[in-house]
Order: C-alpha cells, then structure tokens, then sequence
C-alpha cells in the first residue's frame, strides 16, 4: 500500500514539473492577477480612474458613467484618440459593458493592453447594469 | 417484470421520465455561419434559410441577438405550411479583430418547442498588425526612438512601406527586419517636443490585396 501511494506521488511530482515549467516560461501564460474590478473598488480610485464605455455608441449616448469615454470596436480607429489624449501612466483604465453576461468590455480591455500597451486596464464586474445598481443604493 | 411492479413505483418512474420537447415545425436549412473579414470592411450578412414542414402556420415572435454588433432581420412573421423564409443576420465589422462568436435566438409560437439558436462566427484578420499602436514619452523621458513594428500576414507581401506623422514635431522612419515580411517604424520626438502628439500614417502596399492603411499615437508628455 505504501508503494502505491509513493509511486502515485512520484508520478503527480514528474506530471507538475513540465507544467510549473511551462506556467513560468509560457510566452502567453495567464495573468495570476484579476483584471476585474467591483464598482466600489473602481469608485475609490476617484481621479485616477479612466471609464471607458465599451458598449454601442447609441447606448452611451443615453447615458453612462459621468466622465466616461465611448471606446467599441464598431469605430475604434475613431474613438481610440480621445482616450490617449486623457490617459497618463498614472491613470487606471476601467471598462465596462451592459452587464455580467456581454463580453465586450474584456474585448475592449484585452485591445488597449495588447495593442496600445496600456495598464494597468480593469473590467468593471457587472457593467453598467452593476454601477446603476450601486448608485440605486447610494441615494 | 414491470407488470408486477406496484402503482406507486410506476407513477414515480413516469414522473422521472425526461420530458419530451414538441417537434419544430421550422426546418432550418443550417444553424451556424462562418463569416470571414478584414478589419474596416463594410457589414456582412448571411442567411439562415428555413422552411414550415408542419400543417400549421408558424409564426416567429422574436429574434434576440447576443450582441450589440450583430443584428436579424425577417421579410414578414407568419410563415405557412410548405413557405420558405430566412433570418438574415447581418455583422458590423467596424474595427473588429479576432474571432468572434454571436448568437440570434428565434423564438416561434409553437407550443412546447425550444427557441432556436444560430450561430455566427466572424472571423476577422488583418492583413498586416501593427503593434504597439500607441507610443508614449513621459515628462523628462529620453527621447530617443520608439519601435512600432507592422506584421505582414501569410499569404501577403509587403513591396512598399511609408509612414508619415502629421506632427514636424515628430520623425519617423521605415527599417526593414525581414523584407516583404517585417517592418520597424521608428518614432522619435524633437528633443524639444513636449505636451504633444501626433498620428502616424502608415501606408503598407500589400501582394496580392493591395494598398492599406494603417494608423498608430504619438504622446509626448
């Protein structure tokens, strides 16, 4: 019985090497790091917090976020400009979308990081659907 | 064996029976569509064609598309026994890049029977990347230059390379690292530049799809 178990551990170990190896060497290993944020976390950056609408342009037309830039990838060779010119090393870039359920925020985010090399950039956890939620039980 | 089974188990084991759903009577020429494209191409559609099999009119309540960025559209609602009719699903490209996966949901009046979902998988590739798009000095920073390299794709040649920013503030220049494959556009600021930007142009003559452009930031702090 011992056998067994030491055997059985000895395979586990030399099964982890390969894949420890390949978490700290992979050239697109994942972050350890959330990229999400909660609305309360986003609001007590204040200042430094740069919101980025990532949902339709119609959309945000009707409302969004107090100081918040439209940025979709319906027209982002257009939108993108107004967002550099108001972003500095120092700023924190929070996207968000409607809600939980759509994915364009992290489309968004994984652009501006990848492509325009900025950070540090976090999607806001429940969208808009969760800010107008927060602001619902502040008053 | 079952005949001998009491009422009992034999109301329990009905009840444990998987429901049953109603038979569609929408016959779906296919449910799911590839979509293939370039960054800025105009909209895309396809058509989902389907056909009434059963003996009664079927009428389509509502389409719900999963994504702001794809919208379903039908000639008319009611459809008879034996009509043809189809979704058209139809794709804002826009900037996108990358695959993408979006679904409409048509919803009928039939009793009993699940919404149906169609698939849309857009799959849009650039012809050339350019990466970073966005290149910033900080306030004291060197200005000495910053890379942007432009990618071509497979299948694709690079024979001419420009770039152009519309600062004078602001130089660049086109350095070859694989020809036809691999370009580095060095950006560099005045040494006197400060609290300005610029957009760099580039313009990428591309074999076989032809001229494209390109558009990369400058921030000088």
């Amino acid at each position: 019985m011992k056998g067994w178990l030491k055997q059985a551990a000895l395979l586990m170990v030399l099964a982890m090497l390969p894949a420890l190896l390949g978490a700290w060497l992979h050239p697109r290993r994942p972050s350890w790091q959330s990229d999400e944020i909660t609305v309360t976390g986003a609001q007590a950056l204040g200042a430094k917090a740069i919101w980025v609408d990532a949902r339709p342009s119609a959309e945000f037309e009707k409302a969004h976020v107090p100081g918040a830039i439209s940025l979709n990838e319906d027209a982002w060779s257009e939108l993108l400009p107004p967002l550099l010119d108001v972003w500095s090393p120092e700023k924190t870039v929070v996207v968000y979308c409607s809600s939980l359920s759509c994915h364009t925020s992290r489309e968004v985010a994984n652009r501006l990081k990848d492509e325009a090399g900025l950070s540090p950039v976090f999607v806001l956890q429940g969208g808009w659907e969760a800010w107008k939620q927060v602001q619902k039980g502040d008053k | 064996m079952c005949q001998h089974a009491p009422m009992w188990f034999r109301c329990v084991a009905l009840l444990l029976l998987p429901p049953v759903p109603a038979f569609a009577d929408l016959a779906w020429q296919r449910t799911s569509a590839f979509i293939y494209a370039e960054p800025g191409d105009p909209s895309q559609s396809v058509q989902f064609p389907f056909k009434n099999t059963g003996n009664h009119p079927v009428t389509i309540k509502s389409l719900k598309s999963s994504c702001g960025c794809t919208a379903a559209g039908l000639e008319k609602k009611t459809y008879q026994p034996g009509e043809r009719g189809e979704v058209t699903a139809r794709f804002v490209v826009g900037d996108r890049k990358g695959t993408y996966l979006t679904s409409i949901t048509v919803t009928t009046d039939e009793a009993g029977v699940q919404p149906v979902v169609l698939q849309l998988q857009p799959v849009i590739l650039p012809l050339a990347d350019l990466k970073p798009t966005f290149v910033f000095w900080r306030a004291g920073e060197s200005h000495a230059a910053k890379r942007i390299t432009l990618e071509v794709a497979d299948g694709q040649k690079a024979t001419e390379i420009n770039a152009v920013a519309d600062n004078p503030a602001v130089k660049t220049r086109v350095v070859p690292l694989m020809a036809g494959r691999e370009y580095a556009i060095e950006v560099t600021p005045d040494p006197s530049a400060q609290n300005t930007k610029a957009t760099v142009q580039i313009t990428a003559n591309l074999t076989p799809a032809g001229s494209r452009q390109y558009k990369a930031y400058v921030k000088v702090k």
